[in-house]
C-alpha cells in the first residue's frame, strides 16, 4: 500500500530510478521486527567471530600448557583453561568458524539435493512424484543417531562425515516444503499465463516457481541451521563428530563434562555460544516467516 | 473476406476416468461438446454463457493450453492440434491470452517491466536494452507511465494491472487474443477503460478477439459476433446486433431478460412466487 | 462533523411515520483500522437510516468503505478495526456499545446478514438443515425436532423445492443460487427486521441473480423487512432500491431517493458512475469512465476527497473539506458545486 494514487495525471519521466534490492517489502517488514533485528545483529557478530577468530584469539588455541591446567577465569585466561591448559577463550573463538562452516555444509548439501527433487516432484507430479516421495519417506524412517553411527562406521570418524549424516537427515524437510510450495505455485494463474505467453518449462521452473518456493525455504534453512548446530554438538560430544585436538563447541562440551565437578566454569562458554547461535537462527526464521507471509496489516476494505 | 484467423470444428473435451478393462464405460463429464466457430481478422467473437457452460475451457482449448479430445483448430493457417510442442510454444507469440483476475495472472514477485518484457525473451533475440525499450513503449501505449515499470503488482490497482496484462500479451504483436472475462474482477468505473483500450488496440492492429464473458452487457459493447454456450454446447451464434435484438433460442432470451435494468422502479418483479427453476440444483 | 439530521425514508410513509420507524440508524459512524501507517480512518462520519419495509442501496467502488460500514452494523468488524466515533442502533439496541456476548443475541434476532459467497459461509461437514436449525435452537431454545420442522417451513419460504428432503442434504449438493437461498433461510430464521445483503448476487449467474433478487424483494415486502443492499452493480440498485447512498473514500457523497439520484445526480462521482454503467449502447462508442483510483485510506486528502478525479473540480471551492448538505427534501450531496454544475444522469 505504499503506492501513490497513480493515474493518467502522473507525469511520465523518461527514466525512473530502478528499484534496489534493499527497498524490498520483506526487508522493510523485517526491519520493524525487533526480535528479527536482534537475531540479525547476533548472527552478524557470530559471523564476525567466525571470520576473525584466528586473529583475535589471544593465544594459540591448541597450545598445551600442562603447568596451567584447569585454571579458572583470570587476567591471563579470561575464560580459564581446560584440562590440557589450553586457553578456553581462544578455543571458543576458533571453534565458531568450524561450527558455522560445518552447519553451512550440512544445510547446503541438503538444499542441493532436496530443492531440485522437490521442484521436479511437485511440478511433474504423477509417477515421478510418487517414486521420489517414497524414497524420501524411507529416508525419514532412519533414526538420525543410528544413521550417523553407520556413516561414521563406513566413512570413518570426522566432522565432515558427521555433517554428511546430518545432511541426509534434514533432506526430507527441505524436499517436503519445496514440493508442497511447488504444487501450490503450479496451480497459480500466473503459471498458466506464463505458458500462454510461450515460456519454456525451464523458465517457468526457474523464474516463476523457484522464487515462489524461496521464502518458506529460507525459513526452513534458518531453522535447520540451528538444528545442525545442536546435532554437531551432540555428535561431537558422543565422539562421532570432530576429533581432538580440533576445537568445536561439541568437543569443548565433551571436555567440560568430564571435569564437571572440578571445573564447572568450562561448561558455560560453549553452551552460551550454542544457545546464542540457535536463538539467532530461530528468531531469524520466525522473522522471515512473518515478513514473507501474506500481507495482513494492510487497511481493509 | 480473407481467411479466418481462427477456425474451429468439432472441438470436444471430456473429463473423468479413462475406460479400463473392467469399466468400459466410466462416467465422463463432457465439458465441451462439438463446438465450432470462425473468427475473421480484426473481428471479435463474444462467447457468453453461465458458469460451468464450458466457455473458459473453449478459450484454453483453442490455444491448446488444454489438450482437446477431438476437433480441429485452424489458427492463422496452421493446424494447431497437430503442432509439435516446440512449434506450439513459438506459436504463442502470435496467439495468446488475457485472464480474468490480473491480481493472480501476474507473478507477484516480478517487476512490471520484467512481466511485460518476458514474452520477448522467449520469442526474440532482443538485447536487454531493446526489450526494455519495447516494454516501455507498450506500457505507455496501454496508458501507464515509466514509473509503473519499477513497481510490483501489489502496488497497483486492478485496472492498472489488467493494462499490464494487456501490454504483456501485445508485446509480441499477436494476431489473436483470447480474453477470458478480462474485466470481471474490476470496478465498474474502470471496466470501461479496459474495454475501450481493447477496442482501440483492435482497430489499430487488426487483432482478433475471442471475448469470453458472462455479462451480456459487456459482450454487446465489444463483439461483432456472439455465440451462446450452455452445458458445453453452442446453442446459438450470429451477428451481435441480430442476436441481441432478435434472439432465436429461448435460453438466449432468458439471459437477455435477466440483465439488471438501468432505470429505477422499472421493476419487472411481480412480487409473486417465481416458478421453480429446472436447471438449477 | 456536521450534525446532520438523519433523513426519514420516503418509503416509510406507507409504513409507520418518521424517524422512529428506522430499523437501522448510524449516526456519525467512524471506523478506524490499524495499518502500518497507524490507525487510519476508513469510514468517516456515515449517517445512514434504513426504515421498515424499504430497501436502501449502498454503492461504491472497492475501497470506498461500504463493506466495512455493513460489518460495523453487525458488530462483525475484524480485530484490527474499531468504531472510533458515532453510534449504530439496530431496532433500539445500541450495537456500538455492546459487548461481544451481547452482540451474539442481537445478530440473527434483530439483524441478519448474507454475503457474496454463500458456499463459504456454510460448513461442508453438516447438513444445511442442521445449520439453519442450529440458530433456532440457540436463540429460541427449541428442541431439535421443532427447529427442524420450522427449518422446512423456512426452506419453503425461500422457495427451495422439495424442502423436506433438501434439509437433509449437504452444502456441496446445492448450487450457488440455492446456497444463497439457504443463507437467506438462516438469516430469516429468527425473524430479524433488518437484513444486510453484501453483494448477495455478485458471484451468481445472471438468471440466478434475477431469481435471488426477486426472492429478496418478495420477502422484504411480505415480512416488512428493512434491507441494506450493498452492491457495485448500479443495474441491481436501479431495480431493487427505494433509496441509495453512494460512498466514496469512506464518506457518503450522495444520498437520496433512487429515482432522483439516477435521473438527476448531484454529485460528480454519482454521475460518473452512472456514465460508466454498462448499458447496451452500440458497439464502438467509447464508454465513460473515471480516471485514477480510490486513494488508499492513509492518503485520503483533507479536501474534497473526489477532487483529484473530478472533471468539475475548481481550485478554491474544492480545496477544503466538504460537508454533506441537503439540496432538496431527502436529497443530500457532498459537493460544493452541487446545483451550479449540470450533471448527466440516466434517462428512463
Amino acid at each position: 500500500m505504499t503506492a501513490a494514487p497513480v493515474s493518467a495525471h502522473d507525469g511520465d519521466p523518461a527514466t525512473v530510478r530502478p528499484r534496489r534490492w534493499y527497498q524490498s517489502r520483506i526487508l522493510r517488514r523485517l526491519r520493524r521486527n525487533k526480535a528479527a533485528v536482534f537475531s540479525i545483529v547476533v548472527l552478524i557478530l557470530i559471523g564476525l567471530i567466525a571470520v576473525l577468530g584466528e586473529w583475535i584469539a589471544p593465544q594459540d588455541p591448541n597450545k598445551v600448557e600442562l603447568t596451567s591446567r584447569l585454571m579458572g577465569p583470570s587476567g591471563a585466561h579470561l575464560l580459564g583453561t581446560d584440562e590440557l591448559g589450553r586457553d578456553v577463550l581462544s578455543r571458543l573463538l576458533v571453534a565458531t568458524r568450524v561450527d558455522l562452516l560445518a552447519s553451512a555444509q550440512a544445510v547446503g548439501l541438503a538444499l542441493l539435493v532436496g530443492v531440485p527433487l522437490g521442484i521436479v516432484a511437485g511440478y511433474a507430479g504423477g509417477v515421478t512424484d510418487a517414486i521420489v516421495s517414497r524414497v524420501i519417506d524411507a529416508l525419514m524412517t532412519l533414526p538420525p543417531l543410528i544413521l550417523a553411527v553407520v556413516v561414521v562406521a563406513i566413512l570413518g570418524p570426522g566432522l565432515r562425515n558427521a555433517m554428511l549424516a546430518i545432511s541426509v537427515v534434514i533432506i526430507p524437510s527441505f524436499y517436503r516444503i519445496v514440493r508442497a510450495s511447488t504444487q501450490g505455485a503450479r496451480s497459480e494463474l500466473y503459471i498458466e499465463s506464463a505458458r500462454a505467453s510461450g515460456c519454456t518449462s525451464w523458465r517457468i521452473l526457474w523464474r516463476h516457481i523457484l522464487p515462489a518456493v524461496a521464502p518458506p525455504l529460507l525459513v526452513q534453512a534458518s531453522f535447520s541451521a540451528s538444528v545442525v548446530i545442536v546435532a554437531e554438538a551432540s555428535l561431537s560430544f558422543l565422539g562421532l563428530g570432530a576429533r581432538a585436538p580440533q576445537a568445536t563447541w561439541g568437543l569443548m562440551l565433551n571436555d567440560a563434562s568430564s571435569n564437571l565437578t572440578t571445573a564447572s566454569y568450562l561448561i558455560y562458554p560453549p553452551t552460551v555460544m550454542v544457545a546464542l547461535t540457535i536463538l539467532g537462527f530461530s528468531l531469524l526464521g520466525d522473522g522471515l516467516r512473518d515478513a514473507m507471509g501474506r500481507q495482513t496489516t494492510d487497511g481493509g476494505r | 473476406m480473407s481467411e479466418p484467423t481462427l477456425s474451429v470444428r468439432g472441438l470436444t473435451k471430456t473429463y473423468g476416468a479413462r475406460p479400463t478393462l473392467l469399466r468400459r464405460d466410466p462416467h465422463r463429464l463432457t465439458a465441451v461438446d462439438e463446438v465450432g466457430f470462425e473468427i475473421a481478422p480484426g473481428q471479435t467473437l463474444g462467447l457468453v454463457g453461465e458458469s460451468g457452460a464450458g466457455k473458459s475451457t473453449v478459450g484454453r482449448l483453442v490455444l491448446r493450453l488444454i489438450e482437446p479430445d477431438a476437433g480441429t483448430i485452424d489458427l492463422l493457417g496452421t493446424d494447431l492440434a497437430a503442432l509439435p510442442r516446440g512449434d506450439l510454444r513459438r506459436m504463442r507469440a502470435r496467439a495468446t491470452m488475457i485472464f480474468q483476475d490480473p491480481y493472480t495472472s501476474l507473478n507477484p514477485r516480478m517487476l512490471i517491466k520484467d512481466a511485460v518484457a518476458e514474452p520477448l525473451i522467449m520469442h526474440t533475440d532482443d538485447s536487454r536494452r531493446v526489450r526494455h525499450a519495447k516494454a516501455l513503449d507498450m506500457v505507455r501505449r496501454v496508458g501507464l507511465t515509466a514509473a509503473h515499470m519499477e513497481r510490483y503488482p501489489y502496488e497497483m490497482s486492478g485496472g492498472q494491472l489488467q493494462r499490464v496484462a494487456i501490454a504483456r500479451a501485445l508485446i509480441t504483436d499477436p494476431a489473436f487474443i483470447v480474453c477470458d472475462e478480462p474485466v470481471a474482477a474490476l470496478d465498474v468505473s474502470t471496466q470501461a477503460q479496459v474495454i475501450n483500450l481493447l477496442n482501440d488496440l483492435q482497430q489499430e492492429r487488426g487483432i482478433s478477439y475471442l471475448f469470453i464473458s458472462h455479462d451480456l452487457r459487456l459482450v454487446r459493447l465489444i463483439a461483432d459476433e456472439v455465440a451462446v454456450m450452455r452445458r458445453g454446447r453452442l446453442l446459438e451464434k450470429g451477428p451481435a446486433v441480430r442476436l441481441f435484438d432478435a434472439p432465436e433460442h429461448a435460453y438466449t432470451r432468458e439471459l437477455l431478460a435477466a440483465i439488471p435494468g438501468r432505470t429505477p422502479r422499472a421493476r419487472r418483479f411481480t412480487g409473486g412466487r417465481s416458478e421453480p427453476v429446472g436447471h438449477e440444483r | 462533523m456536521s450534525a446532520l439530521e438523519t433523513v426519514p425514508p420516503p418509503a416509510a410513509a406507507d409504513g409507520a411515520d418518521g424517524a422512529d420507524d428506522a430499523v437501522l440508524r448510524t449516526t456519525d459512524l467512524t471506523v478506524e483500522v490499524s495499518t502500518e501507517h497507524g490507525w487510519v480512518t476508513i469510514v468517516d462520519g456515515v449517517d445512514l437510516t434504513v426504515g421498515r419495509n424499504e430497501i436502501v442501496g449502498l454503492v461504491g467502488e472497492s475501497g470506498s468503505g461500504k463493506t466495512v460500514t455493513s460489518l460495523s452494523v453487525m458488530g462483525l468488524l475484524p480485530k484490527n478495526a474499531r468504531i472510533s466515533r458515532g453510534t449504530v442502533d439496530v431496532m433500539g439496541s445500541r450495537i456500538s456499545a455492546l459487548k461481544e456476548r451481547q452482540l451474539a443475541d442481537v445478530r440473527g434476532v434483530k439483524a441478519a446478514m448474507i454475503f457474496q459467497e454463500p458456499r463459504r459461509c456454510l460448513n461442508p461437514a453438516f447438513t444445511v438443515g442442521d445449520q439453519v436449525a442450529e440458530s433456532l435452537r440457540r436463540h429460541r431454545g427449541w428442541s431439535r425436532k421443532r427447529a427442524m420442522q420450522h427449518t422446512v417451513e423456512l426452506f419453503e419460504l425461500v422457495e427451495i423445492p422439495d424442502a423436506a428432503r433438501r434439509v437433509r442434504q449437504y452444502p456441496h449438493e446445492f448450487s450457488g443460487g440455492m446456497c444463497q437461498r439457504v443463507m437467506l433461510a438462516m438469516a430469516l430464521a429468527c425473524d430479524p427486521m433488518l437484513l444486510i445483503a453484501d453483494e448477495p448476487t455478485t458471484a451468481l449467474d445472471v438468471t440466478v441473480q434475477r431469481q435471488v433478487l426477486e426472492l429478496i424483494r418478495r420477502l422484504q415486502g411480505e415480512l416488512g423487512l428493512g434491507v441494506l443492499l450493498i452492491t457495485h452493480d448500479l443495474g441491481v440498485v436501479a431495480e431493487m432500491c427505494d433509496r441509495v447512498a453512494v460512498m466514496y473514500a469512506g464518506q457518503v457523497v450522495e444520498q437520496g431517493a433512487a429515482d432522483a439520484l439516477f435521473h438527476d445526480p448531484s454529485h460528480p462521482y454519482t454521475s460518473a458512475l452512472l456514465q460508466s454503467m454498462l448499458e447496451p449502447t452500440r458497439r464502438g462508442e467509447p464508454l465513460g469512465f473515471i480516471p485514477g483510483v480510490v486513494p488508499p485510506p492513509h492518503e485520503f486528502p483533507p479536501t474534497c476527497r473526489f477532487q483529484a478525479r473530478c472533471a468539475h473540480a475548481v481550485d478554491e471551492q474544492c480545496r477544503r473539506p466538504v460537508a454533506l448538505r441537503e439540496l432538496s427534501a431527502h436529497h443530500l450531496s457532498r459537493c460544493e458545486r452541487a446545483g451550479e454544475i449540470d450533471l448527466p444522469g440516466v434517462t428512463p
